[in-house]
């Protein structure tokens, strides 16, 4: 499986006037999990994953992505390793306005356990918790990028 | 002036008219439901909810939801849901990280309550500080008031749901299972549950065959203790998708699930998006409930609710329901539950379906935009049938929320599911709650959601099923709400369940002179009868309400016997060994609490002139639905059959409505020698009260060897019957003076209207304070209108006595009284109104400590 050509991206600002578009101002995850194989990684936050039954492209809930292209490369490079080809799951949040499905993603590989990709890409410092997504309710986002910027990771690298 | 035949059926002509062409239909449905009460109150979206009741204590209810903050909302009552409180005072919250309140939750809670008296609590934890994924369970044996872990299953999961049922399997009077989605496939685990804090461990994982990329399901427990889960495929579309089944015929047995069985198809898809969940999306969601009770003639029947789309994508859903008679092998045709119209088309979702293991019951409630223009705001609605029908029958379709939701995309918007808990327990005598729904709300109907109309609160209520009335010539009122005439002479099952619950009464022919005219709503015209004895079984007693059993007129009274033993009927009541109490009503007359809440009230009246006893029979928050006062099935003109089949639509012919109303229908309520609850003199039965041909069609109204009533004149029955408030009511009152010239029907009528308007109910609680017993009498006003609360004073008395002087009762309705603990007693309290109310007396049930016995309590 090829990782889907980038086709632009994002700068910060427009980072977070996507999250403001998309936000979903969801503070109890419920989640209707839809588990499958992620087939691409159009950008580091935008995910498809086949379901068995069709497809859905995903956007990740609750991070933006860095503004610079090295990084935001980087972030893609990283969701790749982790997803790409793999099986996951889908914590959906909400389908936005346009139309575009929001939610959590998890890896679901006996090798990787089960991880949150979106509080991976935080803690690797390759993503900020979103300031107008309040669905982690447990400050993980929070955590992860504390300890990524105690680390010095990625874009806390030079802070 | 005397009223003549030929102008009453003159004036009644246009009625008559209507009655034919009319399909009469339910005024009023047969549940009642009590105000919405906001149980979370918090800022921030609360929804996906799931409440319990306890069936060891029905006062005990236990609920929870998703929530903003950290862990679960989580509530609980210990007075049938009246008041609520939390186990966590501080925050509201379970599984938040707080000690001993179980591993940090993200969501997804689902309860069970055995009979034993464990609550399982089971939801999915979070995914913080490195943890893994995993579904804990934690048991509760205090009421929910604290918790241990009792069970952690890791994994990618979703949706889990618990679920604890008696079962007759060897070793496992309980079994407990739970079932969840693990990285797409159904998994489950079971366990056997011996006592109270007595659950074995869980059995080894299963992974139930043929689920892959099935999911939002149920799981439930047969009476033998056989499993069986369901779940949708496709989880990813929007539709169509089929409900699958798996048994576990073994439960908790070393067996697997078996292969999986196609159940349904549907058009709702795991992710639909329909106007009033548009960013969410909805699933089928289907739900299994058994039917538990032995007596039930469906015993052991599993009933499948689902969401249905009656074309791909066009978001008219409807909630369907299918039934399997062998475990889920296989399935019947799918009915219909909501009845709105099919255009405009309106969405129906998130149903909920449960069982009450009393009474064998269905009740499903859902979320239903049918009175949404836009289809986008959602009630609460909920139906009720008997199990009795081989194709249930669900009575009108009955709304239950006090407002309108609309998610307008907050939060996860109404979620993936609602609660529903059904058992009998709680509430007064009169006023007891059988089903308890639970849902997220942005409705605000209570005005004290933090976030108004912004967010979700979730907000439950009580439901129970509605008043009925038989009255004078006998005029029904069923349970959801119909009048009707019914004449025929004898004996009949007027109201019943499955459960056992039952009342009967007789009708005997009153001979008049006048004719009356035809009945609204059956268009018959006949001679009447008159309800002149009633008869109940009462847990495992036999009560009868009779006149003299040799038949001669007796003015002084009628005969209460309790299991064939005559008894003095007062005021102060007559405890029933199974529970429950007869007792005299504040307007003369029995009052009968059953020991699940119902109450039976027959006021009589004494014709002297005709040397008969009648009465007026009132019953009250009954769970049942059969019998001559029982449910008029959707479709039908009459109530449903003993079988519960359907009458269908009221016939054209007038002489099909006669054989079909008196013959067909009466003959089949007709009590037999076998189902009689009634007494009877040496050589008498059932049949020496059946009159054969009654009533008639024609003048004159004559009865072999009885004088004939003659009428009074319109204006003197308006006359005694003007001061009767409702307006039904006083139209049978005028009915019938008119045509018995009988006026002190008017007095015995405006006896059972002032009953039902200023009657009282004085609930006795008894709580340890220390070394001391405190008894707090309660006071409850039984009908729901009208802002003036009753005044006066309690008196308690401690084995018979009074003890102490009598205590005003507060601006809440309480007096309490405290007394040193000690040894046995039997106490009671005695409400009198002050005398500047128009309330009635009333007088609680007794509280006995161990047994009746004498007094150690020290008096103040």
């Amino acid at each position: 499986m090829q990782k889907v050509p980038r086709t632009g991206s994002l700068t910060f600002a427009a980072a977070l006037a996507v999250s403001l578009l998309l936000q979903l101002p969801v503070t109890a995850r419920a989640g209707d999990s839809l588990y499958g194989t992620v087939t691409a990684i159009r950008q580091a936050n935008l995910i498809t994953l086949d379901h068995g039954a069709g497809s859905f492209d995903i956007r990740l809930a609750g991070i933006d992505l860095p503004e610079d292209a090295a990084l935001s490369r980087e972030a893609d490079r990283f969701v790749t390793e982790l997803l790409l080809g793999k099986p996951a799951r889908l914590r959906f949040d909400g389908r936005t306005a346009e139309g575009e499905m929001v939610g959590r993603m998890y890896t679901d590989d006996p090798k990787l356990g089960i991880k949150d990709v979106a509080l991976e890409l935080v803690r690797a410092g390759l993503a900020r918790p979103s300031r107008t997504y309040a669905g982690y309710k447990y400050a993980e986002l929070t955590r992860a990028a504390a300890e990524a910027r105690a680390n010095k990771a990625g874009i806390w690298k030079n802070q | 002036m005397k009223t003549t035949w030929s102008n009453v059926l003159a004036a009644t002509a246009a009625a008559v008219t209507l009655a034919a062409l009319a399909l009469p239909t339910p005024v009023d449905a047969q549940i009642t439901a009590g105000p919405d009460i906001n149980l979370s109150q918090k800022a921030g979206a609360d929804s996906e909810c799931a409440i319990a009741k306890n069936p060891a204590n029905p006062l005990q209810l236990f609920a929870s939801c998703n929530t903003a903050s950290a862990g679960l909302f989580a509530t609980r009552s210990t007075d049938g849901g009246t008041t609520w409180t939390f186990p966590d005072p501080v925050d509201r919250t379970i599984a938040d990280g707080d000690l001993g309140q179980g591993a940090p939750a993200c969501c997804d809670p689902t309860l069970a309550w055995d009979s034993f008296g464990n609550l399982f609590i089971t939801y999915l934890a979070a995914l913080v500080g490195g943890s893994s994924p995993s579904v804990e369970t934690l048991l509760s044996t205090d009421g929910g008031l604290t918790f241990t872990p009792l069970a952690s299953f890791a994994g990618s999961q979703d949706q889990p749901t618990i679920v604890a049922e008696n079962t007759t399997a060897v070793g496992a009077p309980v079994a407990v299972w739970i079932v969840w989605n693990q990285s797409g496939q159904m998994r489950a685990r079971g366990a056997a549950v011996t006592g109270l804090g007595a659950v074995g461990a869980f059995g080894p994982l299963q992974t139930i065959p043929g689920t892959s990329n099935c999911s939002f399901g149920d799981v439930a427990i047969a009476p033998d203790g056989t499993v069986v889960q369901a779940c949708q495929n496709p989880t990813g579309t929007q539709g169509p998708a089929t409900i699958r089944v798996n048994i576990d015929a073994d439960g908790l047995g070393i067996g697997n699930f078996g292969a999986v069985i196609n159940a349904t198809t549907t058009n709702v898809g795991g992710f639909d998006f329909i106007p009033p969940q548009n960013s969410r999306s909805v699933d089928s969601e289907a739900g299994l409930a058994f039917d538990r009770n032995p007596m039930s003639p469906r015993f052991g029947r599993l009933y499948l609710a689902y969401t249905e789309e009656t074309a791909a994508e066009n978001n008219d859903t409807d909630i369907m329901l299918r039934w399997s008679d062998d475990n889920g092998v296989t399935w019947s045709a799918p009915i219909r539950v909501n009845d709105d119209p099919a255009v405009p088309i309106r969405s129906q979702f998130l149903p909920r379906i449960a069982t009450s293991p009393v009474s064998g019951n269905i009740t499903i409630c859902w979320h239903d935009a049918r009175n949404s223009a836009s289809n986008t705001a959602a009630e609460v609605f909920c139906t009720v049938s008997t199990p009795t029908p081989a194709t249930p029958t669900f009575i009108a379709n009955a709304v239950v929320s006090d407002g309108a939701s609309t998610s307008n995309g907050f939060g996860v918007e109404f979620g993936d599911y609602a609660g529903l808990a059904y058992f009998p327990g709680g509430g007064t005598v009169g006023s007891p709650r059988f089903q308890h729904p639970i849902c997220g709300d942005t409705s605000n109907s209570t005005g004290n959601n933090p976030n108004g109309t912004a967010n979700f609160d979730a907000y439950t209520n009580w439901m129970r099923g509605g008043p009925s009335v038989n009255e004078g010539d006998p005029h029904i009122r069923t349970v959801d709400g119909v009048h009707y005439d019914f004449q025929p002479a004898g004996e009949f099952v007027v109201l019943r369940s499955t459960d056992g619950f039952e009342v009967q009464t007789r009708q005997t022919a009153v001979p008049t002179t006048f004719f009356p005219g035809p009945n609204p709503h059956t268009g018959i015209a006949s001679c009447a009868s008159l309800n002149s004895a009633v008869a109940a079984r009462v847990g495992g007693s036999r009560v009868t309400y009779q006149p003299r059993l040799d038949g001669v007129p007796d003015p002084t009274g009628m005969e209460l016997r309790i299991d064939g033993v005559l008894t003095t009927l007062t005021s102060t009541g007559t405890a029933l060994p199974a529970g429950g109490r007869v007792v005299r009503s504040a307007v003369g007359g029995l009052e009968v609490e059953f020991p699940n809440g119902e109450r039976l009230v027959a006021t009589p009246g004494y014709w002297s002139s005709q040397g008969k006893w009648y009465l007026n029979i009132g019953i009250s928050g009954s769970d049942a639905l059969e019998g001559v006062m029982g449910a008029i099935p959707r479709g039908s003109w009459l109530p449903a059959l003993p079988n519960g089949s359907s009458l269908g639509p009221i016939p054209v012919s007038l002489a099909q409505r006669k054989t079909d109303l008196n013959v067909n229908f009466a003959d089949a309520w007709r009590v037999t020698t076998a189902s009689s609850l009634f007494d009877y003199a040496p050589g008498q039965s059932t049949a020496s009260f059946t009159l054969t041909g009654w009533p008639k069609y024609t003048a004159p109204c004559d009865v072999p060897k009885q004088k004939p009533a003659e009428p009074a004149a319109q204006d003197v029955a308006e006359e005694a019957c003007r001061r009767i408030v409702d307006r039904n009511r006083r139209e049978h009152c005028v009915f019938d003076v008119v045509m018995t010239g009988e006026t002190g029907f008017a007095e015995t009528y405006l006896r059972t209207e002032r009953l039902e308007a200023y009657g009282t109910t004085t609930m006795l609680i008894r709580e340890p304070a220390g070394g001391s017993l405190i008894f707090t009498a309660r006071l409850f006003k039984r009908a729901q209108a009208g802002e003036e609360q009753p005044r006066g004073t309690v008196q308690f008395f401690l084995n018979d006595r009074p003890v102490g002087s009598p205590v005003d009762v507060d601006s809440t309705g309480t007096a309490r009284m405290e007394l040193t603990a000690g040894g046995e007693y039997r106490m009671r309290a005695h409400f009198e109104p002050d005398a500047d109310t128009p309330f009635l007396p009333s007088t609680s049930q007794e509280i006995a400590h161990p047994a009746a016995g004498s007094a150690r309590i020290e008096q103040p």
